[in-house]
């Protein structure tokens, strides 16, 4: 999934072109949900977020501005909504996100061991690395973080991944 | 790719829900054109600034260099042009079969039908795109996952697929078999993949394609390819020869008998019978095509539906070793399995 491709797709989906949405969908939906599970931790309420963000990338295609970076975009809305969602769950408007209430999760499955081994920041960064292809110099930008603080938040949860999963 | 990563890319496909129907109908908004000329460049330039730059210092020191040495070359004789292979191609057999143009990142940059029952599958714009611009390891389960759709790969008997790639700098025959047998332990089965890399005029003779020693042409060929091969063969052909092929992909007295089934059954065969009229123009041609594999891709897929949604248990690392290791026992190699599949 690189910027090139998901601005294209946007671009036409701006013209009016549903299979583009289609596309689109297929193309960024597996790091879009693991970008979602994130912050709910529920796989159920990640299956509802999906369906919301996808509709909001429809409608709200015209606020994308052509030619600029579609997955930060795309990103930016899975975010806000994500985040609209769990504020709405503690029914006061926080500023801290780290304020805000994540359900207990009992679910099953690699995504949810995954999540569970790392914490936030390197869960949120090993996402947009592994499956957003963004490159550290990125996620810093984006992150507000050194690049040398992502590269070794990176490289520690790598290490916490092999030691779990016992990798060569 | 790392073992944990191709876990989480399997848990996640697994987890990632179909969009709901609502959604995909919903209408999209019209939008005005945001930004002026002037802005959008500035958008380009804000955002490839680095490339932009690298591209100029690069430029500069070409011209420089060729400033220095081409006084010196003027009469030198034994001066080639430096060829380089920066891609690639990958085939996958199944039947159906497949071509994939790869670029020196992986990464597909065409797809190809290699035979007509390809053309089931790559007809739909959607489904094709679904494969472009993706890692050639994905683009080929996807594939083979639409194959088990439509019933051309038997989930319940032990199938087999076989990846072809071409000798070169960069061969993605390991990347590509892992990847398809990750797909077949997913999903519980306990199909076989052959690879094998060949030399350039095997690799041709293997795919169909023109022969060639050179890997870009190989790789510009079939990127210069028609999409669907009921269409490329149907190229320069006369209004009889057109007929003459349609006759023979189309299967007019089966599809005809099958018309006449739906009929009987209360379903409206009006339209699909415009299809049982041998064209005689390549426009007419391409369309009754593209309409005949519209109707064979819903066929197929409620034919097979039952088998391919079946629940099948995941298979083990061991399990499916013990699985390729018994083909060998009794066939010799994977590769005389998958021959004696072809017979």
């Amino acid at each position: 999934m690189n910027g090139t491709n998901i601005d294209s797709l946007l671009r036409k989906i701006a013209q009016g072109d549903n299979k583009a949405f289609e596309t689109l969908y297929i193309r960024t939906s597996r790091g879009v949900y693991a970008f979602l599970y994130g912050y709910f931790h529920s796989h159920a309420d990640t299956e509802d977020a999906m369906q919301t963000v996808y509709l909001k990338v429809k409608t709200g295609i015209g606020s994308y501005r052509a030619g600029t970076n579609g997955r930060a975009w795309l990103l930016q809305i899975a975010k806000n909504h994500a985040l609209n969602e769990l504020a709405k769950r503690k029914n006061t408007v926080s500023i801290d996100e780290t304020d805000i209430p994540v359900r207990e999760s009992f679910d099953e499955g690699f995504t949810s061991e995954l999540r569970k081994i790392l914490t936030e920041e390197e869960y949120q960064i090993v996402t947009l690395h592994v499956l957003w292809r963004y490159k550290h110099r990125e996620i810093a930008e984006m992150l507000s973080y050194p690049t040398g603080t992502v590269t070794s938040k990176y490289k520690r949860a790598i290490e916490k991944l092999k030691a779990r999963f016992k990798e060569e | 790719m790392s073992a944990w990563k191709k876990r989480w890319k399997r848990d996640l496909d697994m987890r990632v829900p179909d969009l709901r129907e609502d959604i995909k109908n919903a209408s999209i908004p019209e939008t005005e054109e945001k930004l002026t000329v002037w802005q959008r460049f500035c958008a380009w330039l804000e955002r490839y600034k680095r490339r932009v730059v690298a591209c100029v210092a690069s430029g500069v020191a070409v011209i420089v260099g060729l400033c220095v040495t081409l006084p010196h070359l003027k009469n030198d004789t034994s001066i080639t042009p430096s060829v380089t292979a920066s891609g690639s191609v990958v085939a996958l057999q199944i039947n159906p079969e497949v071509l994939f143009s790869v670029d020196g990142d992986g990464m597909v940059t065409a797809v190809a039908s290699g035979n007509a029952d390809a053309d089931v599958i790559l007809s739909d714009e959607t489904r094709l795109n679904s494969m472009k611009g993706v890692p050639v390891y994905e683009a080929t389960a996807i594939f083979t996952d639409y194959a088990a759709k439509l019933g051309f790969l038997e989930l319940t008997a032990k199938p087999a697929v076989r990846v072809l790639t071409h000798e070169g700098k960069t061969t993605w025959n390991e990347e590509v078999k892992n990847g398809l047998e990750s797909y077949f332990k997913t999903k519980g089965v306990y199909g076989v993949v052959v690879d094998e890399c060949l030399r350039y005029t095997e690799f041709c003779e293997a795919t169909g394609l023109p022969a060639s020693q050179k890997a870009e042409e190989i790789v510009s060929g079939v990127r210069a390819l028609q999409t669907l091969y009921t269409k490329r063969v149907a190229e320069d052909k006369s209004g009889e020869e057109l007929k003459t092929l349609y006759g023979e992909f189309v299967a007019v007295e089966e599809f005809g008998a099958i018309l006449d089934i739906m009929e009987a059954l209360g379903m409206d065969v009006t339209a699909l019978r415009e299809l049982l009229i041998l064209p005689t123009t390549i426009v007419e041609y391409g369309k009754k095509i593209d309409a005949y594999l519209v109707q064979q891709f819903a066929d197929l897929e409620k034919k097979h539906n039952k088998a391919y949604k079946e629940v099948r248990a995941e298979i083990s690392d061991n399990e499916y070793a013990a699985h390729l290791q018994s083909i060998v026992e009794e066939y010799g190699s994977i590769s005389a399995y998958w021959a004696s599949l072809q017979k």
